[in-house]
Order: structure tokens, then sequence, then C-alpha cells
């Protein structure tokens, strides 16, 4: 798969920025304060340095494709969430790991593509590329980040919801969170620790964020309500064969595996006639000139 | 015909959302029964917190307090004897005692100190807060012993004659004058003391079992004592895993988890305990299921430790096992546990963490 949508090297500079109805504005206002939050109050413990990596790799190397291959300068918004998730969620001692995580987060959306898009979702592909392949130095941070206060937990699902509802994300997530409760019910039943175990998760800032954030991603979701929620059951499915088979980590395993066989989804679809639609491509340029 | 075909339709769906629901309630109930909250061993109803050895906690932690403020001879040693303070089994005359044992071994009167001590515990064999600081006690004069003789580059370090064979053999003969439970758990516990005094494998694998035997003698009579389920629970989890121990018997492979499980069951049952102990016990069970190969559950138990709050220290050694990788648990996990052995300036053998 490669890149089939590169602008003429004489096509003109479009500046792109977008607009405040684009949900990922939403996003990344809610994963700012969020990081805020946790770095002052709920025990994030995170190295700022640490999150200033990960947020330059990933913002300037968005930069630099868009412009390469695109003739875009962009505002990086995507960048942006994909290298603050990835600052939150992964855990290393070396700075190096959060740069590298971020250049292959930022990487994937531009060469590996189906049709004129990335079809994994950037940060879910630098955080599984990360615990892959530097086995050892680069862990998910704990789940208690904000130190074990269930309240807390509460209000950012309460919170979290309300926000996928603006961005019309709310049947995806309601499909995972329903879905992720009736696996761990049937983990339990069949006989895999006890209710708090299996739900407990739920409360999480990784489950959180995994939720919020990498979850809803307009580029690597289904465009209909149908097919939102049947891609949030198969997450929540097969995250609970994992998290039953004892694999560490499963929902960033079990979107990253779900996403690698979209192009063949897209694909079936393309070959039945079957449009998928479009209605969360929300650039929108500004200003565009022609190229001298 | 198209409200007909609407009809059938809205009907299978209405049929389909009640079977799944129905499904799922289906599925949740055999969860709760086979599962139930945290999948603990059930705790028989005759328990209560005296024969689980959780009650009066509040009344040892004060008079810990009043102990210790006696030793240094601080303004609360006043206090020392008022009878509100004294616990279950104990007499204020003991605690005068204790305290002027513990004073005098601070003075550097050792041998005047430690008869003054085990005076106090003839008089309260029962108190666990005596028993506590007399082993507590002999472990520090025993390991600052053992110190100066390796900074003097001796061979043989030996310990000072009033030192050498205690707590063991004054426990031993209390224990023929006074067998009760609690007298047997300090004698298991100081078995405990001298494994982590010397860890060499020849003195370490025969004093765990010896300790694993009183533990379990005293579990025979009072299956749901805490400290011995406790103790016992710790002694199989520090069992090295790769080395078979031929004094023992053969240890089931869950005997760790068993142990910690049940303490924490009971625990929950009963109520009471501090923050600190309610997450010292649950990274415990953590790791003994992360030594069995349960490492989902494990990491679990960890999340519960950290999520408890209690100290800096265990949200700290939560933290460090969650970054662990599958693969190195048993070596990380192997590491730690002898880290934590060799701690003795926090021994895993101090009873305070019951009241503290």
């Amino acid at each position: 798969m490669a890149i089939n949508a590169a602008a003429a090297p004489n096509a003109p500079v479009r500046v792109v920025i977008p607009t405040f109805k684009d949900p990922r504005v939403m996003i990344a206002t809610a994963l700012t304060v969020w990081t805020v939050l946790g770095q002052t109050f709920l025990y994030f413990d995170r190295d700022l340095s640490q999150i200033a990596v990960a947020l330059v790799a990933a913002c300037a190397l968005d930069m630099l494709f868009a412009f390469v291959l695109f003739r875009q300068i962009l505002v990086p918004i995507s960048a942006y969430i994909t290298g603050l998730s990835i600052a939150i969620l992964l855990e290393s001692y070396d700075w190096r790991v959060f740069a590298v995580a971020s250049v292959w987060a930022i990487t994937s959306k531009y060469l590996l593509r189906s049709g004129d898009r990335h079809f994994f979702n950037p940060s879910n592909f630098g955080i599984v590329a990360a615990l892959v392949l530097m086995r050892g130095v680069a862990t998910v941070a704990p789940g208690s980040q904000w130190g074990g206060d269930y309240r807390v937990a509460f209000v950012i699902l309460a919170l979290g919801l309300l926000m996928m509802r603006r961005v019309k994300r709310l049947d995806l997530v309601l499909a995972w969170l329903g879905g992720y409760v009736v696996m761990s019910l049937v983990r339990v039943a069949l006989g895999q620790g006890g209710l708090i175990f299996a739900l407990g998760p739920l409360t999480g800032a990784e489950f959180a964020l995994f939720t919020f954030s990498m979850l809803p991603d307009p580029k690597t979701s289904p465009p209909t309500p149908r097919g939102r929620i049947a891609w949030g059951l198969a997450i929540a499915v097969l995250d609970g064969v994992l998290r039953y088979l004892e694999v560490r980590y499963s929902m960033f395993y079990a979107l990253f595996a779900l996403c690698a066989v979209l192009p063949v989804f897209r694909m079936v679809a393309a070959a039945r006639g079957v449009s998928e639609a479009d209605p969360w491509r929300t650039f929108v340029a500004v200003w565009s000139r022609p190229r001298a | 015909m198209n409200a007909a075909r609407e009809t059938r339709g809205s009907r299978a769906g209405f049929v389909w959302s009640a079977f799944a629901l129905a499904a799922v309630a289906v599925i949740a109930i055999v969860a709760v029964r086979r599962g139930g909250l945290l999948d603990l061993p059930p705790v028989s109803d005759r328990v209560t917190a005296e024969t689980a050895g959780l009650s009066n906690l509040d009344q040892l932690a004060r008079r810990a307090a009043q102990l210790d403020a006696a030793g240094s001879g601080t303004s609360d040693a006043a206090r020392v004897g008022t009878s509100d303070a004294a616990g279950p089994g104990t007499s204020d005359a003991a605690l005068i005692a204790a305290s002027t044992g513990l004073k005098a071994v601070r003075d550097g009167e050792v041998e005047r100190g430690l008869d003054s001590l085990r005076h106090a515990l003839r008089l309260a064999p029962s108190d666990l807060v005596l028993g506590n600081a007399y082993r507590m006690t002999v472990l520090r004069l025993r390991r600052a012993a053992l110190n100066d003789a390796s900074a003097r580059a001796t061979l043989a370090g030996r310990l000072p004659p009033a030192i050498e064979r205690e707590p063991i053999a004054f426990l031993e003969t209390l224990r023929r004058e006074h067998p009760g439970r609690e007298v047997s758990l300090q004698l298991a516990l100081a078995w405990v003391d001298e494994l982590m005094l010397f860890p060499a494998l020849e003195i370490k694998a025969p004093a765990s079992v010896e300790s694993v035997a009183l533990l379990s003698g005293i579990l025979e009579q009072e299956p749901a004592y805490v400290p011995a389920l406790f103790g016992r629970g710790l002694n199989y989890l520090h069992r090295p895993a790769r080395l078979v121990w031929p004094e023992s018997k053969k240890m089931a492979p869950d005997a760790a988890s068993r142990d910690l499980a049940q303490c924490v069951a009971i625990g929950r049952k009963i109520g009471g305990g501090s923050p600190r102990l309610v997450g010292t016990l649950a990274l415990t069970l953590g790791d003994a299921y992360a030594r069995e190969g349960h490492l989902e559950t494990a990491r679990s138990w960890w999340q519960i430790a950290q999520n408890t709050g209690a100290d800096a220290g265990l949200s700290a050694a939560a933290r460090r096992r969650f970054t662990w990788d599958d693969r190195e648990v048993p070596d990380r996990l192997e590491q730690e546990l002898e880290t934590r052995m060799s701690d003795l300036d926090h021994p895993l053998s101090d009873l305070a963490i019951l009241w503290q």
C-alpha cells in the first residue's frame, strides 16, 4: 500500500486549518485539559520532557509529510492528539521511546494507506509498534493514574460520553463499552478472576484514553451507525478473547488487528459497489494560492 | 403487505433483543456465582475478629505507641500503665518491664535490657506488641553485631553470647510454658528473622521449614488466624522458585496464593485493617499469583494495592511491577522478593504492620 493521492510537484500550496466544528478540536482540547490535570492533580507523573519529545516529533513529522506529499501547510491537530496520546499512554525511562513511537505513528499515517486514507489509528500503531519492537523498554502506563479514585474515573467516563455524543461517536463507544462488559462477564463465568478484576479496567486512565481518544478516530472508524456498532463490538470481542488468553495490552492489539484488516473490508465493499460515506472529512481549506 | 412485513420485522427485533438480554442475564448470574467480586475463597460464618487475630488493633496501636514513647524516655512515658491501653492478656507491669528493657538496650546495657524484655514476655506471653518488640530488638542487635564483625573482616563473626541463640531459645522455652497461638507465632517469625539474617540456603531452607511447620500447627487449631496465614503465605512466596527444598514436604503450586487469598477474604469479612495492611496484603497476593503464572490476576491485585494509596513505597512497588514484561516477570519478581527479604530496616517479619 502506498500513497496514491500525493499532490503533483507543481500543485498549489494549501494551508489547512481545522474549524471549531472539527471533532478533533474537541478531542485535542479534552486531551490537553486531561494532561494538565494529570500532571497537576491526578498522578500521571509524566516527565514533561517526554511529553514535549512526543509532541514535537509527531507534529513536526506530520507537517513535513503533509508539505512534501500533499503540498499542504497544516495545523497538525491530528499529530497533536497522536503525540499527546503516546506521551500519556506510554511509559519508559528512555525519552527516545517517545520520539520513535511518535515517528512510527505519523509514518504509518502516510505510508500505510488504502485508497486515499490511512487505515491504522496512528497512536495505536505507534504504541503497538513500541510495545512489540521495544519490549522491555516501553510499556503502557499503569491504569490507576488518577490515584485510584473511582470518583475521578466516573467523572471522566461521564464527560467522555458527553464528548462522544458531540463528535457523533457515541454509538461506537457505547458498543465497545457494552461489548467489554459482556465479555468481562463471560470471562468471569468461565472462571477468570472476579468481577472487580474484569470490570476494574473500565475505571483506569489507560481504558479511558483508549476509549475516548483512540477509538473514535474518524479516519479509522466506520461511517455508518451500524458499522460503528459492529466495529465497537468486534473490538470488544477480540479484546475479551485476548484478555481470556492473558495477553497484556489486549485492547491495543485488538484495535491494531482489526485496523489491519480494514483494507480488506474496504476492498470487499468496493467490489460489491457499496460506497462508504465520508462525512468525517472536516479539513477546511481556508486559503490556497497557486504556485508561483 | 409492507405493514405486515414491518410488523414481522419489529417482532423479530424484539425477540432477538429479549434473547440477547436473557443471555447476558444468565451469563451475569453465572459470573457472580462463580467468581464473585474478587474470586476469593469462602469464609466461614464462625470466623470472628478474635479468631482471626484482628481484634483490638486500635488498642495494640496505642500500646505500641506507649511502648515506643516509654522506651525512648519521652514525656509520653508517663502514660504507661493507664488501664485502657493494656491489651487483652497483658498487664501494665509487663509494659513497664518491656519499656525499661528497651531503654536499657538503647543505653547499651544489652543483657539487662533483654532480661527485662523477657521478664515482660513471661508476664504477658500472648502480648503481640511486646513479643514483637523483643524479636525486633534482638534482630537489630544481631544485625549490628554481624555488620560489626564484617567491618572487622574476621573470618567467622561470632555473635555475642547474649544474642547468639536469641530470640529462638527463649521463645521455645516460653512456648513450652505457655503453648498459645501468639507465642507460637512469635517463634515462627523468629525463624523468619533467622533466615533474613542468614540468607545462605543451608540456613534459609531449614529455617523456613521450621517456620512453616509452626505456622501450620497454629492453623490446624485455628484455621482463620490471619497473622499465621500471612506468615505461612509469605514463607511459601519467598521460597526460591527454581529450587527444591529437600527438608520440606512437597508444596502445592498455589500454596502461597491460597493462604494469602484466605487472609484477604477474612480481612474483607472482618474489616478494620489499616490501608497499609490492606495494600501490603494485596501486593503480596499479586506477587503470589505472578509466581504461579496468573499474570492478569496478579496485575489486578497490584492495581488494588496501588489504589489503596497507603504509602509512597507501596505505590512505587506496584508501579515497578506494572513495568515488567510478561517474560521477565519471574526473574524480576525473584529480584524484588530478594530485595524485600534483605531490607532489614523494614523487616518482613515485623508484626507492627498489623497495628500501624
